[in-house]
């Protein structure tokens, strides 16, 4: 538990933000109980007989909730060299921005390209993830090393995407982010292609993004502009609402509560003090990223943190500050007046502090039901709020998953934004098309050599069945 | 002391440039007629927690966060394509002989602040450090005293104020510098002010002084941000601000505390 070195979930953004690391995003997961309770359902699921089980893992951190926070020690990560030619690009911005989003130009990608032909890859982050966001690069990095071109896409519930790719600005219904995600591909290469050849196309994604990607080879079906060949799912939620609403419990159920309100700040106190007491700059130590996920692994394994409680809330409080940015950005973007009044403007050096605390009270789930619903049935007026839900799982496209030969799932044992019943349905569909773990939590093994491995033999057509 | 003075002038001056900016920035907000939908009715009688990373003293706010998006600006149009020209123009082990001069520079501040703090092992350990890189290390280029087991120890003035008992008082923007606070603005001054003043590089001797000190200061600028890893408007949350503003503070209190 010691020297963890690799930089895991997009969480602890806050203390990122000083260390230069910015990605303030996040994922999932569930309290002590839930996770206690979680464990006996998931034990009391008998695997069908064609899943396949990793033999001999070596991963060590048994807490999903630790690992998803810490991630992959040093000496187990796939490590490829860290410099990469990769360079970013910016496409154009859909609509033009408010003021307040000055900053915003258009919507980000990167792209790391081969001098030789080569097939390319396109990576898809996760919930609020950009495209440079840790995982994302990682992805790119062992890809690019393993091959391939590769085009680091950012996930529709990224502020930079919310703002300049998507069409309507109010992301969480798979099947339009798809679409936003599909033409943002497609612009994407159509600016590197006069650069490269291309031999194949892939998709890959990571949480959020996995499902994603599974919709937009789907789409890539019918409409043939890449003729994708390959879909790479790690971790993929069945259902961006059922694991919102696992996530938005982790916030409630680990984080001290003031007069009824959850205050993050004690929380990061308890933290950052923690973290002060190993920090020993006299000793050579400097106050950054590999520090921080090294004194956080010693705090939790000698007790100072408690690491189930802690870890749990994190990652709530990291989920909660992505879909606060994104109901506050969904906010101003349509004047849908939810929480902001609709005839705000906002000046750019306006204190937005006002909206801070109700962003953040504002559930994902509240998001989903109260904004983003009525907004999809009037778009979809013959469909009801189960019909909206169900489309926007992966059981919409269940019949793609299940015949298509050239999809893997991977996902871990342990995983915790799954809802009971989920993982046992995905065993189900993907039966010997997908790899469970036994340990990692959410992503936690995302970098894991083994993982890495799994991912490069198949997009390389090595294992392909 | 005539350090001490010029920073004293620095602090009234800033003040001063302060309040004319804060004033001229007022304006009344545009009223709002329409309420949103969603209230939230337990907030109305809950002030922050002194913990939220919301509840920090912050009357510049207006000031700073008009600074905060100069800076990103600056940074965007100015400092990080002349970094990145830097980068692609210099040598790997120049820019690392250029990082480490500055870096032992630096040396004579830490030794000055640990002193002041009465950290005298830290204060040796700095003495060391300078003796070894500016002989051994030719003039600083390379840090052989760090390969030896002796680390830098970094104190500024704003940490020995710290130290001394002196609270952080309000949140400040710094242009270019960016984010600081009120005692450490002054902490700068200061420190800038006994470097100019011990002259170490002889430059205030030398017929073009002026020029030799705005390359220093233009080459030391693109070197630290070089080092800098910190990017505007890249946390992905329209708060960035706020939740700068709380990292900032947080960590000073920690080097203060160390």
């Amino acid at each position: 538990m010691t020297l963890l070195r690799h930089k895991p979930a997009e969480t602890l953004f806050v203390v990122d933000a000083m260390t230069g690391e910015t990605k303030g995003t996040a994922m999932k997961f569930a309290s002590k109980t839930v996770c206690l309770l979680f464990s006996c359902v998931l034990s009391a699921f008998t695997l069908p007989a064609l899943a396949i089980e990793v033999a001999g893992y070596r991963f060590p951190i048994e807490d999903p909730y630790d690992a998803t926070v810490l991630g992959t020690p040093k000496e187990l990560s796939a490590n490829a060299p860290e410099h990469i030619p990769s360079k970013v690009y910016t496409i154009k911005s859909i609509d033009p921005l408010p003021d307040l989003f000055w900053y915003e130009d258009g919507l980000k990608f990167s792209a790391a390209l081969q001098d030789h032909p080569a097939p390319l890859v396109f990576n898809i982050a996760g919930t609020g993830a950009a495209y440079n966001a840790s995982k994302i690069i990682t992805m790119q990095r062992e890809l690019y090393h393993a091959g391939f071109h590769v085009i680091n896409i950012s996930s529709p519930t990224a502020l930079n995407f919310l703002l300049t790719g998507s069409t309507g600005h109010m992301p969480g219904y798979a099947p339009d982010d798809a679409q936003d995600l599909y033409r943002a591909m497609q612009q994407a290469y159509g600016m590197v292609k006069k650069d490269i050849q291309v031999t194949a196309f892939h998709v890959a994604g990571y949480s959020l993004g996995a499902l994603h990607a599974a919709f937009v080879a789907d789409i890539d079906q019918r409409e043939k502009k890449f003729n994708l060949q390959k879909v790479f799912m790690i971790n993929p939620p069945v259902s961006l609402y059922n694991s919102a609403i696992i996530l938005d419990k982790l916030v409630n159920d680990n984080i001290p509560k003031v007069n009824g309100i959850p205050v993050a700040g004690r929380l990061l106190d308890e933290v950052i003090d923690a973290l002060a007491q190993a920090y020993e700059p006299d000793q050579g130590m400097e106050f950054d990223n590999d520090f921080i996920y090294t004194a956080y692994g010693k705090k939790v394994a000698d007790g100072t943190l408690n690491g189930k409680r802690t870890s749990a809330a994190l990652i709530g409080l990291s989920f909660r500050l992505t879909s606060g940015a994104m109901v506050f950005a969904s906010d101003v973007m349509n004047k849908t007046g939810y929480f902001i009044p609709k005839d705000k403007v906002f000046a750019p050096n306006d204190s937005l502090i006002p909206y801070i605390r109700p962003s953040t009270l504002i559930t994902f789930q509240e998001y989903i039901d109260k904004m983003l619903m009525p907004r999809l049935q009037q778009k979809y007026p013959d469909k009801n709020r189960e019909s909206i839900l169900q489309d926007a799982s992966l059981h919409a496209i269940e019949g793609f998953l299940k015949s298509n030969p050239n999809i893997r799932v991977v996902v871990n044992r342990d995983e915790i934004i799954l809802a009971p019943g989920e993982l046992g349905y995905l065993e189900g569909i993907m039966g010997n098309r997908i790899t469970v773990y036994p340990l990692g939590g959410h992503l936690g093994n995302i970098s894991h050599m083994t993982n890495v491995a799994n991912m490069v033999s198949f997009l390389s057509g090595v294992d392909a069945p | 002391m005539i350090a001490v003075r010029k920073n004293k002038y620095m602090l009234r001056f800033a003040s001063l440039l302060l309040a004319v900016l804060i004033g001229g920035c007022a304006a009344t907000p545009p009223q709002q007629t329409s309420l949103p939908e969603r209230q939230f009715p337990e907030l109305e009688n809950a002030p922050p927690d002194p913990h939220s990373i919301i509840a920090i003293d912050d009357p510049f706010e207006k000031f700073n966060r008009t600074m905060y998006n100069f800076n990103a600006r600056f940074d965007r149009y100015v400092f990080l394509p002349v970094v990145s020209g830097y980068e692609t123009v210099m040598p790997n082990f120049a820019q690392q002989g250029v990082t480490n001069f500055f870096n032992n520079l630096r040396e004579v501040k830490y030794f000055i602040n640990n002193l002041a703090q009465a950290k005298l092992t830290n204060t040796g350990v700095t003495l060391g450090r300078f003796v070894i890189n500016s002989t051994i290390g030719i003039a600083g280029l390379w840090d052989p005293a760090t390969h030896m087991g002796l680390y830098v120890r970094r104190e500024d003035f704003g940490q020995t104020l710290g130290y001394w008992g002196v609270g952080s008082g309000p949140y400040l923007v710094l242009p270019i510098f960016g984010p600081s606070s009120v005692r450490d603005a002054g902490g700068l001054a200061f420190d800038f002010a006994v470097d100019n003043e011990i002259d170490l590089l002889n430059v205030n001797d030398d017929a073009n002084k002026d020029g030799i000190r705005i390359a220093l200061t233009t080459l030391k600028a693109i070197d630290t941000r070089k080092n800098t890893k910190f990017r505007y408007y890249e946390t992905g949350s329209p708060f960035e601000y706020t939740l700068v503003r709380f990292a900032y503070l947080r960590m000073r209190e920690v080097q203060v505390d160390k």
